[in-house]
């Protein structure tokens, strides 16, 4: 289970990965079915820099610091850049909640910059929107179940 | 050869405009685009102001079934962090960009977003662009309430927090 | 008229003609994150610079804008129609300039993609691995 601002990487055939609540976060799934690495990140904010103390205890919490050390984290259990899958799921403008500010949206740019700074390139986006998605990622054969409430909205 | 064309009212065509540097700057920069009112763009400013240096004016033509002219003006280190999201690159290593690949840089996001606003605007007719020239300013930026000049226009946005101008003018082709 | 006496290395030859470097860059960089086989991207501003190149190596794939100074992108896929040997070559379009009027234009000229600026390096990743040649 991921929390906020926290990531996940499992290397077992029967390992599961879930995250809740995606209102504006982003989770970042990644997958490399060659070495069989899949690896989930929640993060919340886009830019680190608003509090670097909180970015050194709980990197997750931001794409610049989140995105490259889920990449670090897959590569060190075997995956390959070039091999990942890389789906975003999430960024939604959740009303009366980051308002004027866009997060949903920043959060999403955020993303996909940090990406291919890191050379890695992106398979498939649920993203936008106002729903608050859950996401439910299989390691084994690397499928993403995307649900709002009981509604299956989206399967990679 | 187009037949002409009278130039569309200026005001009319800010949106579109707006719409094409909103694609552009998110396609192809991962910048996040704010409309600006007035104010806004005079916060943002003084944002640009604080960090110093020059600013970049991305000026290009083009030529149909009516003629114009696109500049872009925005602050050097924007044009500098653009480019490193366009190349994959970190943007925090300044010392890496000379100033001939940030005006280059700065142009072909001129160039793009000219091109996108004709293409989206007017894809049924041929317009000819020319190369963009890119120009240093270094007097200050200031947010000026004249009405603008008939077939002219200015957009006020911001790009990742920090201000973007940018003019049009139309006449007949 | 060059011969290729040389062994080439495994995998493709691309040609990116674009008046913009960082484009050229850009393109360059996605080319090589794809994991389509690639083994020189070569790069030139123009058409007059690009026929250059076409006639001084073996190129597979094109990926050329539209207007540029010296020789315009139309105006160098008109020239490569002249050239029997280049036919197999894949071209592709990458241009702001997605009018009617454009498309129409180099619709004769077989061109094998056109892709839009602006454009995400996904597009750019899905076009390459659509036109590659297969086993090359």
């Amino acid at each position: 289970m991921v929390g906020i601002g926290e990531l996940a990487v499992g290397t077992q055939q029967q390992d599961v990965i879930i995250t809740h609540a995606l209102g504006s976060c982003i989770a970042v799934c990644v997958w490399d079915p060659v070495a069989q690495v899949g690896g989930l990140l929640h993060f919340l904010l886009p830019e680190s820099k608003i509090n670097l103390q909180r970015a050194v205890q709980q990197p997750a919490t931001y794409a610049d610091t989140g995105v490259p050390l889920l990449i670090k984290e897959a590569l060190e259990r075997g995956a390959l850049a070039t091999r990942m899958q890389v789906h975003l799921i999430g960024g939604a403008e959740i009303a009366g909640g980051g308002g004027a500010f866009n997060v949903g949206k920043r959060n999403l740019l955020a993303a996909r910059n940090l990406l291919w700074r890191h050379g890695v390139l992106i398979k498939g986006e649920e993203v936008g929107g106002s729903l608050a998605r859950t996401v439910h990622m299989d390691v084994g054969p690397g499928r993403i179940r995307i649900t709002s409430g009981l509604d299956l909205v989206r399967e990679f | 050869m187009s037949s002409p064309k009278s130039p569309p009212p200026v005001p009319d065509v800010l949106p579109s405009l707006e719409a094409a540097l909103t694609e552009v700057a998110e396609q192809s920069f991962c910048g996040f685009v704010e409309p600006c009112s007035p104010d806004r763009f005079g916060e943002l400013l003084d944002v640009a102001r604080e960090s110093g240096g020059d600013w970049l004016r991305a000026h290009l033509g083009f030529a149909g079934p009516f003629r114009g002219e696109l500049t872009v003006d925005l602050p050097e280190p924007l044009a500098k962090s653009l480019l490193a999201s366009c190349l994959g690159l970190d943007a925090t290593d300044d010392s890496q960009f000379s100033a001939v690949v940030v005006e280059d840089g700065a142009g072909e996001l001129a160039n793009m977003i000219c091109g996108t606003w004709l293409t989206r605007s007017y894809g049924n007719l041929r317009f000819d662009l020319k190369p963009p020239r890119v120009e240093r300013l270094q007097m200050a930026l200031t947010v000026s309430n004249a009405a603008p000049a008939p077939g002219a226009g200015v957009l006020l946005t911001g790009i990742n927090d920090l201000p973007v101008r940018v003019g049009l003018s139309v006449q007949e082709g | 008229m060059v011969t290729d006496t040389q062994p080439r290395s495994p995998g493709l030859s691309l040609l990116v003609v674009d008046d913009s470097a960082m484009m050229r860059a850009m393109i360059k960089r996605v080319a090589n994150l794809t994991g389509v086989a690639i083994a020189t991207v070569y790069e030139a501003s123009n058409g007059v610079e690009a026929l250059r190149l076409l006639e001084a190596h073996p190129i597979d794939v094109l990926f050329t804008d539209i207007n540029m100074p010296e020789m315009t992108g139309t105006e160098l896929l008109r020239e490569v129609e002249k050239h029997p040997e280049w036919q197999r070559m894949i071209r592709v379009i990458v241009s702001t300039d997605g009018s009617q009027a454009r498309r129409e234009e180099v619709a004769s000229l077989h061109a094998h993609a056109y892709v839009e600026k602006p454009f995400r390096p996904e597009v750019m990743r899905d076009v390459l691995t659509q036109v590659a040649p297969t086993g090359a």
